[in-house]
Formats: C-alpha cells, sequence, structure tokens
C-alpha cells in the first residue's frame, strides 16, 4: 500500500515541492494548523514535526545530523553568550565553527580532497561512499550566522531548544534556502502571526507562481540544456548559444520558483520571508547582479567573510584580495570541484574590474552605459554557468570551442525553425527575469483581488498542466544538491 | 439635526451592505477550499474510467489515488499492449513541455555493458523462450515501419506491444534523457527492441556516440534487448558498425543492406518495404539472435496498436 511509503525515505525520490504528493501532504498539514488556532506552542509544535518529518523524507537517517547540530549549535551559543571572559567566548565560537565547518566538510568535501590527493600523488584513493544531506550547506551557514552574531552580541540566544530547532529545520526552506536570519525568524513566532486573508492568497500566488517557474520554464529549457551539454560536440555554435541561454534560464526560474513556492507556504503560516532574487538578468553590471542574485547567500558572505576579512576598509590591493577569497569560496560552497571554484574566481574578477572602472570611471547614468552594462553583464553571467554545469573543464572548453564554429546563416534558420519553442520560452524568460520586481507585485495584487472561485480555478488548472508536461519525471531543484 | 435628518433618509433605511462571503471566510477555510477544490477534481479524475480527450491530448491523471492503494484507470500503455483502444495520444505521459528532462543516471559513467543472459543452449539446438513477452519497442520515425508487422506477430503469439516514436530522436536523445527509464518503469517489458540510428547515418565523429549507446543499454538492464540498426539509404558514417562493435551480432540487427521500397522522401521504407524489413527481422530474431521468442507466421492482421508519440528533440 503506497500510503506506508509517504513514511519511509526513498533516497531516490526525495520530496520535492513541486509534485502532487507534496500538495497532498501540505494540504493535510494546512488542515490541523487551522484547526490549532490561537494555539501558539500547539502550532509551532505541528511546524517543527512537520519540518522533521520533511527532512526525513529527504535524508533519511541523516536527520540526525541536523538533531545533533541543532543541539550543539544551540547549547554553544548560550555558553558564548553566558560567558564575560573575551577568550572563552572566542573559544566557544571557534568551537562551534570548527564542529560545523567539520560537518560540511565531512559530508560535502571528503570525495573531493581524496581526488585531488590522489591526482597530486599518484596514489589510488577510492572514494568513500558517503551521502550528502539535502540542504546541509543551507542550514550550517543559517546556523552559523546565528552563532556568530550571539557572539557579536547582536541579541541574546534563544532560550528554547524547541525554538532553534524550528529556526533551523523550519520547511519551506530548510533544502534550498534563502538563508533566513535568526531575528527575523524569531521575531514573528511570539506568537506566530495569523495571516490576513491577503496573506493567504499572495502566498497561494508565490506558490503559483513558483511552480509554473519550476514546472513549465525551467524544466522545459532544461531538456534543452541537457542535450547540448551531454554532447557538445554534435552541436552547431548557434545551437550551442542557445544551450548556454537555456542553462541561464533554467537555474534562474528552478532556483527562483523554489524561493517563490518557499516563501509563498511561509507566508501562509504567517511567517514573512525576505526576498532572495530580484530580477538579477536585468543588472546592468556584474556588481548590481551579486545584489540581485541569491540574495540571502550574497549577503552572508558579505557578512560574514567578506566584511570580516576586512571588506574595503584595508586598502584597495586587500579589498581585491577580500573579493577573490570571499568568491573562490562561495564558488566552493556551490559544490565539491574545481569548477565551482573557478566559476567563482571569475565572478571575483568580474567584481573586481567593475570596482576598477567604476573607480576610474564613475558612472554618470548615460544611457548607453546602462544598455551596453546590461549586456555585458547579462552574456558575462551566461558564459560562466557554462563552468557551473559542465561536469568538467573538458566538456566546458569543449562548449566555448563549439561556440565559435559552424556560423552558417542556413544552420540559424534551421535551428529557429526547428525550435522555436525553445526560442521562444527562451525569449518569455529572458523578458520575465529582467521585469521589475513592481510588475510581478501587481500581478500578485490582480491574483489577490479576484474571487475565490477564479483562484482555485487557476491552481486547478496549473496543477494539472503539470500533472500533464511532468508525466512520471518529476526533475529535483538544481540547488537541492548544493 | 443633521443626524436626524440622515436617519430618515431614504439611504439610511437601506440596510448596510454586508462584505462578500468569501471575505468574511477564515483565510484558511478560503486556502483549503482552493486546495479541496482542486484534490476533489484531480482525484475524481485520477480514479474516473474514462479518459478527457482536449484537442487531441489526452488528460493525464495526477498519481494522488496510487497512494491509498486504490488501482487508477487504465493507462493507454495497458490498452496499447492489449492491441486495444483507440488511435491515441500525441506525446502521452510527457510529450512536450517538460517531458523527459535531465540527464539520466549512467551516461557520464556508462561503461560496456555484458549482454544479458542467453537462453540455455540444449544440445546445440536454440532454445525459444515459449513464454508470451511484453515488448517494448522505441526508437526514431522508422519504428512505424515495424510496428504493424511486428503487430501482427504479437497478436498471433499472445506478445504484448508498446511501440514508441520519438522523431527524429537520436542514441543521444535516448540516453540522456529519462523517457526509456519512465517507459520501462510503466510498462515493464520481458523484451525491449531498439530502432535507432536512421538520424545518426551522416553524423560526424560517430565514435563518440558509444557511451549514449552503453547507457540506452544500462537503462535497459538485463531484459532480453535487440537493435535494429537504419536502413541506410546512403552510406553511412560508422553508425552500423559501431552500434556492431557495441552490442555483438546476437543482438545487433544489420539492416543497412536491406533492398527496401522507399516513399518520396527515399528514406522511410513503404508499408511493404516495412514489412519486408520486419520479416527479414524477425526471421533474424528466431534463427541468429540470443533471444529467440515465440514468433509462429500470423494468420490474421491486428488493429493498429496506438504507440506513445513523441515531438523532435529538438
Amino acid at each position: 500500500m503506497r500510503f506506508l511509503e509517504l513514511f519511509v525515505h526513498d533516497p531516490k525520490n526525495p520530496l520535492v515541492f513541486n509534485t502532487g504528493t507534496f500538495f497532498l501532504l501540505f494540504t493535510a498539514f494546512m488542515i490541523v494548523y487551522a484547526l490549532l488556532r490561537g494555539r501558539n506552542a500547539l502550532r509551532l509544535g505541528w511546524i517543527l514535526g512537520f519540518s522533521l518529518y520533511y527532512y526525513y523524507k529527504c535524508n533519511g537517517v541523516f536527520m540526525l545530523t541536523l538533531l545533533a547540530l541543532t543541539a550543539a549549535d544551540w547549547a554553544i551559543a548560550l555558553r558564548v553568550h553566558q560567558q564575560e571572559d573575551p577568550g572563552r567566548r572566542k573559544a566557544w565560537l571557534t568551537v562551534s565553527v570548527v564542529l560545523n565547518l567539520a560537518a560540511l566538510g565531512f559530508f560535502k568535501y571528503t570525495n573531493f580532497f581524496l581526488r585531488n590527493v590522489s591526482a597530486l600523488t599518484g596514489a589510488h584513493v577510492d572514494p568513500l561512499d558517503i551521502f550528502l544531506p539535502i540542504g546541509i550547506s543551507f542550514h550550517i551557514f543559517q546556523s552559523l550566522s546565528y552563532l556568530v552574531d550571539v557572539y557579536r552580541r547582536l541579541y541574546p540566544p534563544t532560550k528554547s531548544l524547541f525554538e532553534y530547532a524550528l529556526f533551523l529545520s523550519f520547511f519551506p526552506q530548510i533544502v534550498a534556502g534563502p538563508i533566513v536570519r535568526a531575528p527575523e525568524f524569531f521575531s514573528q513566532i511570539h506568537p506566530i502571526r495569523e495571516p490576513a486573508p491577503d496573506d493567504v492568497a499572495a502566498g497561494l500566488y508565490r506558490i503559483v507562481q513558483g511552480v509554473a517557474k519550476k514546472a513549465l520554464i525551467a524544466d522545459y529549457v532544461g531538456i534543452y540544456s541537457d542535450l547540448v551539454f551531454a554532447a557538445p560536440e554534435t552541436y552547431s555554435g548557434p545551437e550551442v548559444l542557445l544551450g548556454i541561454y537555456a542553462y541561464a534560464i533554467q537555474i534562474y526560474f528552478d532556483f527562483s520558483g523554489y524561493s517563490d513556492m518557499a516563501l509563498g507556504m511561509a507566508r501562509i503560516l504567517g511567517v514573512k520571508i525576505s526576498e532572495n532574487f530580484d530580477s538579477p538578468y536585468g543588472a546592468t553590471s556584474i556588481t548590481e547582479f551579486w545584489r540581485r542574485w541569491h540574495i540571502s547567500l550574497s549577503s552572508w558572505l558579505r557578512d560574514y567573510l567578506y566584511i570580516p576579512l576586512g571588506g574595503n576598509r584595508a586598502g584597495p590591493v586587500r579589498k581585491y584580495v577580500n573579493l577573490m577569497l570571499t568568491m573562490l569560496l562561495g564558488g566552493l560552497w556551490h559544490g565539491a570541484s574545481w569548477n565551482f571554484v573557478v566559476w567563482g574566481g571569475l565572478h571575483g574578477v568580474g567584481l573586481a574590474v567593475h570596482k576598477y572602472v567604476g573607480t576610474r570611471w564613475p558612472d554618470r547614468g548615460a544611457r548607453w552605459r546602462r544598455v551596453l552594462g546590461w549586456v555585458v553583464t547579462l552574456h558575462f553571467v551566461a558564459a560562466l554557468w557554462v563552468f557551473f554545469r559542465a561536469k568538467d573543464f573538458a566538456t566546458a572548453f569543449q562548449v566555448f570551442e563549439r561556440l565559435a564554429v559552424e556560423w552558417e546563416p542556413a544552420r540559424i534558420v534551421t535551428m529557429l525553425e526547428v525550435r522555436h519553442w525553445v526560442v521562444a520560452a527562451l525569449a518569455l524568460g529572458f523578458v520575465a527575469s529582467a521585469l521589475p520586481t513592481s510588475i510581478a507585485t501587481r500581478l500578485q495584487g490582480y491574483f489577490v483581488r479576484v474571487p475565490l472561485p477564479v483562484k482555485a480555478l487557476v491552481f486547478v488548472a496549473l496543477l494539472q498542466f503539470v500533472v500533464q508536461v511532468q508525466g512520471t519525471n518529476i526533475q529535483p531543484f538544481i540547488y537541492f544538491q548544493f | 439635526m443633521r443626524a436626524r435628518a440622515l436617519r430618515e433618509s431614504p439611504i439610511a433605511a437601506r440596510p448596510v451592505s454586508s462584505p462578500p462571503q468569501s471575505a468574511r471566510r477564515s483565510p484558511y477555510v478560503q486556502l483549503l477550499l482552493v486546495f479541496g477544490f482542486a484534490w476533489l477534481l484531480l482525484g475524481a479524475y485520477a480514479l474516473s474510467q474514462r479518459d478527457i480527450v482536449v484537442l487531441g491530448a489526452r488528460i493525464a491523471r495526477s498519481e494522488i489515488a496510487t497512494y491509498f492503494g486504490v488501482a487508477r484507470a487504465a493507462e493507454p500503455d495497458e490498452l496499447a499492449a492489449e492491441g486495444l483502444g483507440a488511435d491515441v495520444e500525441a506525446g502521452a505521459g510527457g510529450a512536450g513541455l517538460g517531458a523527459g528532462g535531465g540527464l539520466a543516471d549512467g551516461v557520464e559513467a556508462a561503461e560496456p555493458v555484458p549482454p544479458p543472459p542467453a537462453p540455455a543452449d540444449s544440445g546445440g539446438a536454440r532454445v525459444v523462450d515459449e513464454a508470451p513477452q511484453r515488448i517494448l519497442i522505441f526508437g526514431d520515425s522508422m519504428v512505424q515501419s515495424i510496428q504493424p508487422r511486428l503487430g501482427d506477430y504479437c497478436l498471433e503469439n499472445g506478445h504484448k506491444l508498446l511501440p514508441a516514436v520519438w522523431y527524429a530522436s537520436t542514441t543521444v536523445a535516448w540516453g540522456v534523457q529519462h523517457k526509456l527509464d519512465q517507459l520501462i518503469n510503466e510498462f515493464k517489458p520481458t523484451m525491449v527492441i531498439a530502432v535507432l540510428g536512421s538520424s545518426e547515418i551522416s553524423t560526424r565523429k560517430v565514435e563518440e556516440r558509444d557511451k549514449f549507446v552503453r547507457a540506452i543499454v544500462k537503462k535497459v538492464g538485463r531484459r532480453k534487448f535487440v537493435w535494429i540498426g537504419p536502413p541506410n539509404w546512403r552510406e553511412d558514417t560508422g553508425i552500423n558498425a559501431l552500434l556492431e562493435r557495441e552490442l555483438g551480432k546476437e543482438r545487433f540487427f544489420r539492416s543497412a543492406e536491406l533492398e527496401l521500397d522507399r516513399i518520396e522522401d527515399k528514406i522511410h521504407p513503404t508499408p511493404a518495404g516495412g514489412v519486408k524489413w520486419t520479416e527479414a527481422f524477425l526471421g533474424w530474431l528466431r534463427d541468429e539472435s540470443a533471444y529467440p521468442i515465440l514468433l509462429a507466421t500470423p494468420t490474421r492482421t491486428a488493429p493498429k496498436i496506438p504507440a506513445r508519440v513523441y515531438p523532435p528533440p529538438y
């Protein structure tokens, strides 16, 4: 009986938001949640229970890692706060940082380390069979920010282990962010706010938007980018270029679609989480791109890495060094591969160049410069996604190599004829991803105001469309692997 | 005075309009109404026995009924396997948007896969597996040339057949994407037949296709598996040699030298050409392949078997 399977971890099928199964569970969750109105402790307990269940469905017994880190970090934060002696406070903080990074290092980077040792020494080292718990990078970063803030005495630690567990495991954002800061979360659960009708409708809209982004755009253009990156040698220059654009759109719609769903579900529960994206492909410089892309990570890297390293206060040379270090580590955070390091490093170079150009030739708001900046930024970002997507450097270079060949007009015409739906989806994707947030807000406003039956019909139509196009083949979110 | 005038005015006499009913409901009641409506419709359709077809496309069912151990309505593949039902669906189960995306497991690491076990040879005589088979035949448009006559044989011999046609598809497409996994998971074939290679007759660097062929073989696993090579209409750049090398003579049926009548495009066989091609293949399957199965000559023509049809992979 498959009902029982809902309570068993299946490593091959993590519970993904964009599935009927998840929505069925979420509906059941919401029925109980609604019945617990006015009982804050029970509601929070119910959220925690469902969050741990969700994490268990994604990670099985490795949920124990989350529980162990939660207990340890909660206790250490109290210690850090209680200690008056600066040396001891720092020592406790160091213990917690080492503990968290050791856990992350073991699960995520052990085999990367072994591969490199093997390559450097020539010794044959078999990789270990290590399961990477989904979402570990996110909750460890969330925990580290809490510990550092407590150390800095920005706020007192929570005395409740239960609340801290809820903060780290909150199901809408545990597996792929946004990385939430503690004050933002704790300020909203004492008591958890009873949402207004508009909140629920807006939350539902964000879920609808997220599902549409993921299932209709990301997964569709992803088919094409998968083909190109699997065998770039078989594609012409225009086709490879289309494949690169396709991946740029895929990763944005995939990740921002997940974030939309996370924000929507949290809002329905009465918790507002900060936005994680702000029309990143509309950025006119690489610096602006990083202010709009994966905002919770880039602000984390700024606050807990770049500024502690000295930021831009220690002279121009040190500023560039700090920038490069931050981006290299940011790249490595995404995955245990030199591809990600190179990707982060090249973004660091881009940021450094942009800062240098901005210092030498300040932007006085010329229109041509903004247009040029937009085109250059978009293509720079898209080109660097090649390192992010390709399975190794050889494939990445092969993609760039193929990009330069077979640009005969006849090939372009054929490509446009054969792949017109991909081109149309990409055009739609780029326009949608560059639109100002105000337009999305306005659309959300329309949805909030339409009568309930219309909302229901839109929701059903979308679910049916997703069922129609996905068949039995559900694609997990790209950022689950980080 | 003014208050009294207002109280007595016709405006004041009218009852104060109440907010719409939906606005008075708790937000969570509204949300659960939306969810409930969705599950009611999707659930009812998932349990129903009748297909809804809109603009020629079958409306797919959600998986929710299966979680409660409820058997869902017969899916088109089962109908197809029985040789019944209407000539269904363009792209059921995933054609069009979002179908089959993602890299298949094992493409990157695909190593040559050992052939599945051949039937035991008793004293030099070939042992025919007389059990009825569930045959999945997949590939490019050439499947449609093989399918009609193969359908006759299946009907005669009690085999079930599911044809899956992915127009203009290649070893790359089937190797990389999940369509084959999907089809195998859904249909659970005992025998798989690939009809692929026609779109790779002129491919340069054909030797780089080996990993995709291996990925396909890996997806099929330890089921009976044979591959019908492309019926060349021009000299190939090595696809036949590659397939023969990867699969071996007992799993690869070489069609390159067959003289077949072709339609106007000079590529696809005519119906008569298709019959000739199929007979040649089945003769090989019976007499030379690793997996002889029951193949008595048909005495009747099978009804047209509906196929899974997918648009070109770009």
